[in-house]
């Protein structure tokens, strides 16, 4: 599978152009309105990905973005770009908003997405056909939200590990060595229940 | 395990949906009741008008060289004077800002003028502003608290967007001046300094290069004051003023079974100077507090400063619109805190042995100025910083400069408007040459400086807050006029992104 992000790719020019945005920004908030312009989408889908309701990811987004001007003082770039920064921002605030038990968790997942999952189980049955499509979800279902947060960024956002593993704040082999795991976890959930059946 | 909805092949929301719920404004205003704090009261700005922008509330230190103490701004209580900045009526202010709204914000930093106090600010440049020095407009000596408003400018961006002049006569001819760093300092309520105990300012200059000179700005422009007069680490120094040497790590201690812990986030860790060179600390939570201990309970907008009490962590932590504060220390588990008493003995070590070669890192001062008065902080920032400190000694407030003026003398042109009415919408011209920190300010009948190596970039101030952005290449240079670039105009906040980028 590639994974490709285009938002999450800059070049050097647009790095050093972003890194003034952000400097004029850690000195005056109103200067964050170009950050904003370039971001909101962005992240109002991330938001809405994970929260499922139009309104709900409006409300958080905004909050994401009050968080982010409010402690932009604090980010300064050492490798971490600032889009998996404000990613980072938004991952609290929503796990902060589940917390409050006002909003359930959701997981948007494409048909498509999951053909991608059964590709890696290198397995004779490669691929899905009606009866393994529901094992793989209900597989999915009993995963933890650690698990889903991983899963759902590699495979339905298509992230590339580095930026995943900036997000979580994990290590990149981490962020690989986990996948790895997810995927012999789901595997494995999913040879049990055939077995059942 | 929490309930998880799954949705499969929901249609995604187009680009257009969601750009329906975009609003800066709401944002700005959730921004400004979170941050507005007792300052941001009419009465506070007085005659400061809309000239400036409140921007966000750094977080500083304030500390007072005989009792060090940590003060935000948030915590202080109002000053008893009535806190005003006097500022000249728009005809004689001597800088003009283009877009008031989009002004280089002020810290602001109230202090108790009868002791000796200095500022570290958020650049690290520091203010030392010996007791008793302070005069009211009366001339008696202040005694009440009071504001001092500090900011300073590196970019190009930053000068044009405070509108700072930075062109000078040299030797009668034209010309502009680079900086090195400038600051503008004020005293609330027509506070001025006494000049038999000026103040000093160790700023934090982008260059040591001594080829740069103090400037001030009065209203007949800039007057080079003096050479930039550098304040440095030295290994060979021969000052009695010998700064201590001060272990830049506390020691580290282990974590406990049945601890509050919450690891220290990579953004934390660029605060402290005592956090670096360790991996993976933590804080440690008092059991009361035991339920801060969770990382997803403390979002970035924590506010991490020192405690009162040595070797502390104060944290401010807003969940929910709540705020709740919790005293923290830090501690390392097994792994980390064996690499962690590797690191703290080293340096130990590297201690004992300065001290033992008696060659201690000093701050050598070449200002005449004593630095014996100068709190722990300020004393590591100085010993400990690689920049390029300049002192500034200060009988006024104002706006002050480390400078140089440009040899290079670009060529002039006048610029070309199709028409009368493109030409009257145009209500001033910047000049900017990338790469170097200046820019040259004209009116559009003027001619103005161009420069082909580095290419400038023109920007055309227009009425309705609209800009023309004009590269090199547009500007459609012939022998002695430019063009004034067709179709480029553009709103404030998108041109003004534009030219950050650009310049």
């Amino acid at each position: 599978m590639n994974a490709t992000n285009a938002h999450y790719h800059h070049t050097k020019d647009a790095i050093a152009q972003e890194e003034l945005l952000i400097k004029a920004a850690q000195k005056d908030p109103k200067a964050f309105a170009p950050l904003y312009d370039k971001y909101y989408v962005q992240i109002f889908r991330f938001v809405l990905k994970r929260l499922g309701n139009e309104q709900d990811a409006s409300d958080v987004t905004s909050q994401v973005f009050v968080k982010a001007i409010t402690s932009i003082k604090k980010y300064q770039f050492r490798g971490v770009p600032f889009t998996s920064w404000l990613h980072m921002v938004a991952r609290n605030e929503m796990n902060l908003a589940f917390r409050s038990k006002k909003y359930d968790r959701t997981v948007d997942v494409k048909t498509d997405h999951l053909h991608n999952i059964a590709d890696e189980f290198e397995d004779d049955n490669a691929g899905l056909d009606d009866e393994r499509l529901p094992m793989l979800l209900e597989g999915i279902s009993q995963l933890t939200l650690d698990e889903i947060e991983l899963l759902e960024m590699r495979y339905f956002e298509k992230r590339p590990f580095k930026e995943v593993s900036e997000i979580l704040e994990i290590t990149e082999s981490n962020a690989k060595v986990r996948m790895h795991r997810i995927i012999k976890k789901l595997k494995s959930l999913m040879l049990e229940r055939h077995g059942e059946d | 395990m929490e309930k998880i909805k799954i949705n499969i092949d929901k249609p995604d929301l187009s680009d257009a949906d969601i750009l329906k719920h975009k609003n800066f404004g709401n944002v700005m205003k959730a921004v400004g009741k979170i941050q507005a704090p007792w300052y941001k009261t009419g009465k506070f700005w007085g005659l400061a008008g809309g000239g400036i922008t409140v921007a966000s509330v750094a977080t500083v230190l304030i500390v007072n060289a005989n009792s060090p103490l940590v003060e935000t701004i948030a915590d202080q209580i109002p000053p008893e004077t009535n806190m005003q900045f006097v500022e000249a009526p728009a005809d004689l202010m001597l800088t003009a800002a283009p877009f008031p709204s989009e002004d280089v914000s002020f810290e602001e930093f109230t202090i108790d003028p009868t002791i000796d106090n200095d500022i570290i600010t958020a650049d690290s440049s520091i203010l030392v502003i010996p007791a008793n020095s302070i005069l009211n407009n009366d001339g008696t000596t202040a005694t009440k608290k009071m504001t001092v408003r500090f900011r300073d400018f590196y970019t190009p961006y930053e000068i044009f967007l405070a509108g700072i002049p930075m062109d000078i006569k040299d030797q009668g001819e034209d010309s502009f001046l680079e900086s090195a760093g400038m600051f503008e300092i004020l005293a609330a309520n027509d506070h001025q300094i006494d000049p038999e105990k000026p103040i000093q300012v160790l700023f934090k200059s982008t260059s040591s290069d001594g080829s740069y000179d103090q400037y001030s700005l009065n209203d007949e422009g800039w007057n080079n004051d003096n050479p930039c007069v550098t304040t440095e680490v030295s290994e060979n120094n021969t000052s009695n003023d010998i700064a201590l040497e001060v272990s830049k790590l506390t020691k580290p201690e282990m974590m406990q079974p049945g601890d509050h812990v919450r690891v220290v986030g990579a953004d934390d860790l660029a605060l402290f100077e005592e956090f670096n060179g360790y991996k993976y600390p933590s804080f440690k939570f008092e059991k009361k507090d035991a339920q801060l201990a969770d990382k997803y309970l403390i979002p970035d907008s924590t506010k991490i400063e020192r405690g009162d009490a040595a070797g502390t962590y104060a944290l401010t932590i807003y969940t929910n619109g709540n705020e709740r504060k919790a005293i923290t220390t830090i501690v390392f588990d097994a792994k980390a805190h064996q690499e962690a008493m590797k690191v703290f003995n080293a340096d130990q070590e590297r201690i004992a042995e300065k001290n033992k070669r008696n060659q201690q890192d000093v701050v050598q001062d070449h200002s005449n100025m004593s630095f014996s008065s100068l709190s722990e902080p300020s004393k590591l920032i100085l010993s400990t910083s690689n920049g390029n400190f300049q002192t500034f000694t200060l009988t006024r407030f104002g706006t002050f400069n480390c400078d140089k003026i440009l040899q290079k003398r670009p060529k002039k042109y006048s610029i070309e408007f199709a028409s009368k009415e493109e030409r009257s919408k145009v209500k001033e011209v910047y000049s900017f040459f990338p790469g170097w920190t200046s820019v040259e300010t004209k009116k559009p009948e003027e001619e103005i400086f161009i420069m082909q190596d580095p290419k400038s970039v023109i920007a055309f101030i227009c009425e309705d807050n609209k800009i023309v952005i004009g590269t090199f290449k547009e500007l459609k240079l012939n022998k002695n006029t430019i063009k004034f670039p067709q179709g480029k105009e553009m709103e404030k906040l998108e041109a003004l992104a534009l030219l950050a980028s650009k310049i």
